[in-house]
């Protein structure tokens, strides 16, 4: 099925020109992976880069370099998918091996997340979230904007229901709560600016405290 | 064009070979690139490596509607300029800089470039994409467009003057 919900254009344009930071890049590509049509934009977009490195003069190149090249590619199996994490595996290349990463559970809700990348302390960070079916991510604040997609499965997020590629975003200010299918449950990719998430309630007391 | 998306097939599938003969058909060009960009030879060869072995890596994502394969292998080298100007000290010339930058502050100014370049003459962009965005020094785009140095730094004014007026609107 293909996704209903796109990114901006601004954040294709981003990825384009190489302006997107290393989450959104990674949420983007996982999108393309799934959309034809978000794919085919971003042709469009860098077709003029590809004319540029086209009629750039070529260099000299020094004897010895594919070797090098050749002895730290070599090193590195082409991606493969993981079973049971429904990314592309050219996102997984780019990612800490699945073994380390670290699932928070978000007490009493059905949901875990785990932090994938993070640019900076305080920056933007992508975040894994795993849903089970039926389960509801409480409601929460974000101080930053949150973009993101679902992987697998589907999700209830202000009236709309998001399936496998559909694209989301919630401003800075803004809060929300999630509800996941209730056969599926949800897989979701979320880039979040300033890694500020405050849940409500007796979750955001635990959350404070911890 | 062709060949080149046939040996991106090849080198998915894990052929040694294919890899080789994609980087001998485009390693002299994107160094000339990356070199433009970084003005340091040493970092310019780190960064094609690194583009090369992002290729060998994901080739198996590339796919004909995402461009050819040479806008494709754009497109990494300027993600490794860009994570390496933002891990540590800038790379990018002055007269790149700014356009990034202007890029990164503000998303939807971003599409209302995209515009203003498109608004531009044919030889207006030419010489806007070499002289800003491609990191050629003027000498240098006036060369590759077979111009006097003082008809591209024209075109440029021109340009700049006719984007401000589209982008302040």
């Amino acid at each position: 099925m293909m996704p209903v919900n796109h990114p901006p254009s601004e954040r294709l344009l981003a990825y384009a020109t190489g302006a997107a930071d290393v989450p959104l890049r990674l949420l983007l590509e996982t999108h393309l992976s799934l959309c034809p049509a978000c794919e085919r934009e971003v042709g469009r977009l860098t077709a003029p880069g590809g004319t540029l490195l086209e009629a750039v003069p070529e260099e000299p190149v020094p004897a010895g370099l594919f070797e090098r090249i050749w002895t730290e590619a070599s090193q590195r199996e082409p991606p493969r998918p993981v079973e049971g994490v429904p990314l592309p595996p050219s996102v997984l290349a780019e990612l800490p091996p699945v073994e380390g990463w670290r699932w928070h559970t978000v007490p009493g809700s059905g949901s875990q997340t785990a932090r994938l990348v993070r640019e900076a302390p305080g920056g933007c960070g992508l975040f894994l979230v795993r849903m089970k079916p039926g389960a509801r991510f409480p409601r929460h604040a974000h101080r930053g904007g949150e973009e993101g997609m679902v992987l697998a499965g589907g999700v209830w997020d202000r009236g709309r229901f998001l399936e496998a590629g559909d694209w989301g975003s919630a401003p800075p200010g803004s809060s929300h709560e999630l509800l996941a299918d209730a056969k599926e449950g949800c897989w979701a990719l979320i880039r979040e600016e300033c890694e500020d998430v405050r849940l409500s309630g007796w979750r955001g007391v635990l959350q404070r405290l911890v | 064009m062709e060949e080149d998306g046939a040996l991106l097939g090849a080198i998915a599938r894990g052929s040694k070979a294919a890899f080789q003969s994609y980087y001998e058909r485009h390693a002299g060009r994107l160094l000339g690139y990356v070199l433009r960009v970084t003005r340091d030879r040493s970092l310019a060869e780190d960064v094609v490596q690194e583009v090369f072995t992002a290729i060998w890596q994901k080739a198996s994502s590339y796919h004909a509607a995402q461009g050819t394969p040479l806008a494709w292998t754009y497109r990494i080298a300027r993600n490794k300029l860009v994570d390496r100007w933002r891990r540590g000290p800038p790379v990018a010339p002055e007269a790149e800089r700014p356009v990034l930058a202007l890029v990164q502050a503000d998303p939807e100014l971003s599409m209302s470039l995209e515009r203003a370049l498109e608004g531009l003459s044919p030889e207006q962009r030419q010489a806007v994409e070499l002289a800003v965005l491609g990191g050629y020094t003027h000498e240098e785009a006036a060369t590759e467009l077979a111009v006097p140095l003082g008809t591209l730094k024209s075109r440029i004014r021109m340009a700049l003057r006719h984007m401000r007026a589209l982008l302040t609107e």
